[in-house]
């Protein structure tokens, strides 16, 4: 149950990045930035994966605003009247994690173009 | 009793007629990562702050610490916290502090906070830039 109660709570912002800005911009990657799959793309591919990974994030965060405001109702009543009501949130774990992990991955797109000097058409 | 009854009824009027001056919300803000041994700038105008999602390449800048804000809506029946609400308060935070801009800005998802029925965190990081003497 208070896992189901925790599962509908807010979820945090991704971690910010290190700050690199004592660097000049094409020398902020991190390690194993060189070494992953989106750094064997090019600037056009680059630019399109984060597309992809921006188009991902909108479409998971509306499937969270849907079940929000049954999550709010669920949680409201629960709490005043029937605690077995929170069975029926929805908790979004796996998206939550998700959407972690498409920042992350957003930080290093942009890493990598600052690095490759990728200009905003690709 | 009659009394009793137009204190309560004008006390409930009175909460609905402070309700709508909390619906932007209550908010919470907290900066880590201060550089130190740099002098502390000047608070700058709120309005002309950036927000900016990535990085920023082509000004060099100094991070003046990352800023997280957390924005709560009063009731259950209060519109959820938007976008919008989380940049306002990052820009008044980095403000204070006499930040250009807030730079790596992030959001986290609406939902039940420890005090709220609908809460929605952001952060970022507020820069200076060195050419802006």
């Amino acid at each position: 149950m208070l896992a189901l109660a925790l599962g509908a709570c807010a979820r945090s912002s991704p971690e910010l990045p290190p700050n690199l800005s004592d660097r000049p911009p094409e020398q902020r990657l991190l390690p194993g930035d060189s070494a992953s799959a989106e750094a064997k793309l090019d600037c056009p591919g680059l630019l399109q994966e984060r597309e992809r990974n921006r188009t991902t994030a909108d479409e998971l965060e509306k499937k969270i605003a849907a079940n929000r405001g049954q999550n709010q109702a669920a949680g409201y009543f629960a709490g005043i009247l029937f605690p077995p009501l929170l069975l029926a949130m929805k908790p979004d774990t796996d998206i939550k994690t998700t959407l972690d992990e498409l920042q992350s991955q957003r930080d290093r797109i942009d890493r990598l173009q600052q690095a490759r000097k990728c200009t905003a058409d690709g | 009793m009659k009394a009793t009854v137009c204190l309560r009824l004008a006390l409930a009027i009175g909460a609905m007629a402070l309700l709508p001056a909390c619906a932007d919300g209550w908010s919470t803000s907290h900066v880590s990562g201060k550089p130190t041994g740099v002098a502390a700038k000047a608070p700058t105008t709120p309005d002309k702050i950036q927000i900016v999602e990535g990085d920023i390449t082509d000004r060099p800048y100094k991070s003046l610490g990352d800023v997280s804000v957390t924005v709560n809506k009063t009731t259950i029946f209060n519109a959820d916290p938007t976008r919008e609400m989380v940049n306002q308060r990052l820009r008044t935070r980095a403000a204070e502090l006499g930040a250009d801009a807030v730079i790596q800005v992030r959001y986290g998802t609406v939902g039940i906070g420890l005090m709220s029925w609908g809460s929605l965190d952001g952060k970022g990081r507020a820069i200076a830039f060195e050419d802006n003497k």
